[in-house]
């Protein structure tokens, strides 16, 4: 043993000492404060609180702040991923995937194939788990498409994108699913008013984005449905709103990694890009 | 009485989850050392599966049944079934995962060493493997 690894192995040990006197001198208790913010406190007697003026109808807070409080910021962000997505493609913008030149179409051995066809499986599901509970649980749109996302990547590298190609893959075709997801965002943000009309309600002016009914803009979606005598909440736009991102984010995803799986020669053909 | 036997071994079974998580941990202090000590690249890679299998498998294996006989009904069934769940698909793709490391190394130019012989090599002069 070199005199350097020994000297790293008591840098450790010593950390790790240091560590567990710190632990037990606090009691094991955590470092942060447990004191809440007046912000979080406001979100926190406001999401899920049906008296209350400014709720979101819906106990997940972080979707709500993200697709309710503050949700133009999150159309922008959407936007914004789109943006890049749209760069990406004009950099190689004639580049065409087509199965005769999508490379070898080998893959990868049979042990990794056997296994990527087990798993396939299942990431559309914890995909759409993530997104479709998102008004509930911890997730939503944007990480059930970014889970979705390893889907199109896992096939083209384990089984090689010539397949992808051969199965109807086009970017002319992910482009459009990328494009309608956004589109419906775009809808629902300015839905409320027309959806309150559609129902049968008095048509008021309401805001972008809007949610629930305040008390200055008195339109608002419905936030749950009776279904076989079990109430069934949706809370209002946010299921909408990340089922559109779960279609927007995966497809942008997929459209992405399928340009960045292309031969070189291909890419260099059919873009701006040189050698 | 059956009731009784029935508890005792279902606390027998909690002990023996607690102790393939036991065993994990071991199993992952080893497979730390070895990543640290081992000298190339495929004997790392053994490592590396020694701290998967043994040091997550064995532990989520370890939770599960811990869970399943040890914690009240509905909150033990649900953590036994995402553990077991999560433990059959690491067994699945962590092996494949280091075959596709290791083709990946093997088809750049790494060679097993020390090795007496090395047929992958030979099969890919030969053309029978790609």
């Amino acid at each position: 043993m070199s005199s350097e690894e020994a000297l790293a192995i008591i840098v450790s040990l010593a950390a790790a000492a240091l560590l567990a006197v710190v632990a037990v001198g606090q009691g094991l208790v955590p470092v942060a404060s447990t004191d809440l913010t007046p912000l979080a406190r406001f979100y926190l007697l406001n999401v899920y609180n049906g008296s209350s003026q400014l709720w979101g109808a819906s106990p997940e807070v972080i979707t709500s702040i993200l697709w309710d409080y503050r949700g133009l910021d999150t159309v922008y962000e959407t936007a914004v991923f789109f943006l890049a997505i749209i760069a990406t493609l004009t950099l190689f913008r004639d580049a065409k995937l087509l199965p005769e030149t999508a490379g070898s179409g080998r893959g990868m051995t049979v042990i990794v194939k056997t296994v990527t066809r087990i798993t396939f499986v299942t990431i559309p599901i914890i995909a759409a788990s993530i997104a479709l509970h998102g008004h509930l649980t911890p997730g939503g749109g944007f990480q059930g498409g970014a889970a979705f996302g390893v889907a199109p990547l896992l096939l083209i590298t384990a089984f090689s994108l010539r397949l992808a190609a051969e199965r109807g893959w086009s970017k002319g075709k992910l482009l459009t699913v990328r494009t309608a997801g956004l589109l419906a965002i775009g809808l629902i943000a300015v839905s409320t008013p027309y959806i309150i009309a559609a129902l049968g309600g008095k048509a008021g002016i309401g805001y972008v984005m809007q949610n629930q009914p305040k008390a200055w803009a008195e339109v608002g979606w419905p936030y749950a449905i009776a279904y076989a005598g079990m109430r069934v909440l949706f809370s209002g736009t946010l299921l909408f709103l990340n089922l559109a991102e779960l279609f927007a984010v995966s497809a942008g995803l997929a459209l992405v990694f399928t340009v960045i799986a292309m031969p070189t020669e291909v890419l260099e053909k059919g873009g701006g890009v040189k050698k | 009485m059956v009731t009784d036997a029935l508890t005792l071994i279902g606390q027998v079974l909690g002990c023996l989850g607690l102790v393939l998580a036991l065993v994990g941990a071991v199993n992952d202090l080893i497979a730390a050392i070895g990543f640290v000590r081992f000298k190339n690249f495929y004997l790392r890679l053994h490592a590396l599966t020694v701290g998967v299998i043994g040091g997550t498998f064995y532990p989520l294996i370890g939770l599960g049944t811990y869970a399943l006989f040890c914690i009240a009904p509905p909150l033990g069934y649900y953590v036994a079934g995402v553990s077991y769940v999560t433990a059959f698909f690491v067994l699945i793709t962590a092996p494949a995962g280091s075959h596709a490391i290791a083709r990946g190394a093997h088809r750049a130019g790494y060679r097993p060493e020390p090795a007496r012989e090395d047929k992958l090599a030979k099969d890919r002069e030969e053309g029978v493997m790609e």
